[in-house]
């Protein structure tokens, strides 16, 4: 029985801390990459395509109110198949969870801690985050609480800062021949958002009330505003052919904020709070999706499921490190995040089908 | 008793998160050099420009025996120049150490090399400190220098963490390494007083203020042509005023600081300035203006192949100062005086395009990125020939002057 709920407002933290991650440094990138100037206009698209994917995705955990997305599937599916089908979310978390802690572990040593290895900055995360997934979601949800206002307020910073750089004619031309290239690259705008399916992980834990879906619509739409947001600002700043010269386009937007004299010259160093909190709490998030995902799979009782967070914990370290070169890295991460559109165009519009013709099997039963 | 166990290993990881956190990264502050300024010149120097040595100081040959590397390959191309802060001799410490007034307060290493990275790693076989760029306030090249181009130089400026977009660059008529010698009369550290110079952009229009190593790389980047401030300077005092031209990368010739004033104009780069024009209706005097707010908008007019250009320039300003005319602020008078500054305003920016376009062939205005954005279908259909279309482009110049305080 779950009598603790959460409320409302922290479905829209959780949904959109869900969203946020490690591709909040390199988001301009791999869309400028796509769709150049007009890239903007992409990851709109792609976000609305998510927040449709996103009510498909929020439909399906309402048909199961008590239960969550791995109890949900093994429900709908049978032991078998829907182990089968769990497998590819299990697989891919640990990738994204891997390579998000690479990447975070790589640009934190770039930015700010040249001379300490990888292993101790990717170990004391997984050390932090493990532990605040082994308290549980509302745990989890608190901590978000705290987390996410200051997240949002430092990417707003980062937004309003270089304004006096801004040049509006790097937007433009706007749609000029390259309407094929922003349709490509909603694709890669939508790869952004995919963290929506969290809901289905947490639902079951949720007041429901009239007002839940709206609140999860604005924890979708807030990542989906600061994504957008930021991807013109840095346009704006650097134009499309600077972008795709940098590794990390929104720390050196941060690295690029001028205040007068020689007050703050390090203003960027606020930056930080930022992307070591954004990770922190997406590692929490998909750590936890990965453990409730592992621990059905492997019929794990509750009162053992610590054992697997610690277990993923000891495999994450080896996949963040398997890989030597960086370069090779962000590749890998950008090809894997490729493969998201499966999960979201594909499983779940049918298993949300097939959850929705049983459920009707079951009311006439 | 297993609670206890688990608070305990849980407060040894919380302990241990507090002692491993930067601990490899530790470094003590006055363990840093803070470099502050940069100059490369080209090697071997100009042999006019060799310095000589002080009372106390290595002859030019010793210092050279130093300043050479073995490389692994090719021959030695700049002699790059690191301005670091004596923080022994620095004012907060007065009291501590028996320094004098005398003592330097920067000390400037010089290398010469091929490669900045390994320059730069070099010195440290040089001092005790850890040289440390966060703090790089400017990064100066010799005119020699930028003649060659910039792309080859500045890919260690970009590709380092440590080195920040917002770094000011100047071109030095002489030696680059001449302006960190400089000892300022107010502040301590040479770059400190230069970049300081760039905080009376708003009061003086004839620096060039854009002049980051951000605003360089996009430049260079997007395959635009631009322009650099320029620094002259004496023993104890810096200039910048004027500004270097680039074009294709590589610098081309100066523009004078009347042309700075009118290219800033141009690019809506004018943060405030003044212009002074010869009182109006023969009258004896001269009338100063002192521009407040400059907007302008560049329109560019395409008809088949051919393109030029509009410019309007809206600008307001307060009568600031009046030689001999001290009885003529009445409404009639500050029309025509409008009128004057309008025209002077149109000749001056009408001038230093042609003088940008005959000269040196060279789009400081950035009117190819306004072609690029507004007209699309020329830029994709011309855009390959700009080079030879820009200096016949025809320019139009259109300006509105506003005076909105008199002063007394």
């Amino acid at each position: 029985m779950k009598k603790e709920k959460l409320i409302s407002p922290q479905v829209m933290t959780l949904t959109a801390c869900g969203i946020l991650g490690i591709d909040i440094l390199i988001v301009q990138r791999d869309m400028v990459a796509v769709a150049r100037q007009d890239a903007w206009i992409s990851l709109i698209l792609g976000g609305m395509a998510a927040i449709l994917l996103g009510s498909v995705c929020y439909y399906l955990a309402h048909l199961y109110p008590d239960m969550d997305l791995p109890q949900i599937i093994l429900h709908v599916f049978g032991g078998f198949f829907g182990r089968m089908i769990l497998l590819p979310f299990i697989v891919y978390d640990l990738l994204y969870l891997g390579m998000s802690l690479r990447i975070f572990a790589q640009a934190l040593k770039m930015f700010l801690l040249s001379a300490t290895p990888m292993l101790p900055i990717v170990v004391l995360i997984l050390l932090t985050a493990g532990y605040a997934a082994s308290k549980g979601i509302f745990a989890i949800s608190g901590i978000m609480d705290i987390i996410f206002p200051l997240c949002a307020i430092t990417i707003l910073g980062i937004l309003l800062m270089p304004m006096n750089q801004i040049h509006l004619g790097n937007l433009k031309p706007v749609l000029y021949k390259n309407t094929g290239n922003v349709m490509k690259g909603i694709l890669t705008g939508y790869q952004q958002f995919t963290g929506f399916s969290t809901i289905a992980y947490f639902y079951c834990y949720t007041q429901k009330t009239k007002g839940t879906f709206k609140w999860y619509l604005a924890g979708l739409g807030i990542p989906i505003f600061l994504y957008v947001a930021l991807t013109v600002v840095t346009i704006m700043v650097f134009g499309p052919m600077d972008i795709g010269y940098l590794i990390y386009p929104t720390l050196t937007l941060a690295k690029s904020i001028e205040i007068p004299g020689t007050f703050l010259e390090r203003a960027e160093s606020f930056a930080a709070i930022l992307w070591i909190n954004i990770v922190f709490v997406s590692v929490v998030l998909v750590l936890f999706r990965t453990t409730r995902n592992i621990s059905e799979w492997l019929h794990v009782k509750p009162k053992y499921q610590n054992y697997v967070i610690w277990g993923i914990a000891l495999l994450l370290i080896g996949i963040a490190l398997f890989i030597r070169s960086g370069t090779q890295v962000l590749l890998f991460f950008s090809k894997m995040k490729k493969g998201n559109p499966i999960f979201g165009l594909l499983i779940f519009p049918c298993i949300t089908a097939v959850a929705y013709i049983k459920k009707r099997r079951e009311a006439r039963t | 008793m297993r609670h206890s166990l688990k608070h305990s290993l849980l407060l040894l990881f919380l302990i241990g998160t507090l002692l491993l956190t930067g601990c490899w990264d530790q470094k003590d502050i006055d363990t840093r050099g803070y470099v502050l300024g940069l100059a490369i010149d080209s090697y071997p120097p100009d042999p006019q420009s060799s310095e000589s040595a002080g009372p106390n100081q290595a002859s030019p040959k010793e210092e050279e025996k130093l300043e050479k590397m073995q490389l692994h390959t090719g021959d030695p191309a700049y002699a790059m120049t690191i301005q670091l802060p004596i923080l022994a001799n620095a004012d907060m410490l007065e009291g501590f150490g028996n320094q004098s007034s005398e003592d330097s307060q920067s000390w400037e290493i010089t290398q010469i090399g091929n490669s900045f990275f390994s320059m730069n790693r070099e010195m440290a076989s040089r001092t005790g400190l850890s040289l440390y760029y966060e703090h790089l306030q400017v990064l100066l090249l010799s005119e020699e220098v930028a003649r060659k181009g910039l792309i080859n130089i500045l890919d260690m400026f970009m590709r380092e963490p440590e080195m920040r977009r917002g770094v000011k660059v100047l071109i030095c008529p002489g030696e680059a390494k001449s302006i960190l010698d400089v000892a300022p009369r107010i502040d301590k550290y040479s770059s400190v007083y230069l970049s300081g110079i760039f905080e009376n952009s708003n009061r003086n229009s004839r620096m060039v203020y854009h002049t980051n190593m951000g605003d360089v790389i996009c430049a260079l980047h997007d395959g635009h042509d631009f322009i650099l401030a320029k620094a002259l300077s004496t023993k104890d005092e810096i200039k910048t005023s004027g500004g270097a031209v680039f074009h294709n990368g590589k610098m081309v010739g100066w523009a004078t600081e009347i042309e700075v004033e009118a290219i800033n104009m141009i690019r809506n780069t004018y943060t405030g300035g003044v212009i002074l024009v010869d009182a109006p209706g023969g009258e004896e005097g001269r009338v100063a203006l002192e521009i407040t707010n400059e907007k302008a908008k560049v329109t560019p007019i395409v008809n088949g192949d051919q393109v030029s250009f509009r410019i309007d320039i809206k600008v307001e300003g307060d009568y600031s100062e009046d030689i001999n005319l001290h009885t003529h602020e009445k409404l009639p008078f500050l029309k025509s005086l409008e009128a004057e500054y309008e025209k002077e305003i149109q000749d001056l920016c009408t001038e230093t395009i042609e003088s940008m376009q005959e000269k040196f062939k060279a789009d400081v205005f950035q009117f190819d990125r306004i072609l690029q954005a507004e007209e699309p279908g020329y830029w994709e259909r011309m855009g390959s020939e700009w080079n030879s279309i820009y200096p016949e482009a025809g320019v139009s110049v259109h300006a509105d002057v506003n005076i909105i305080l008199t002063g007394i």
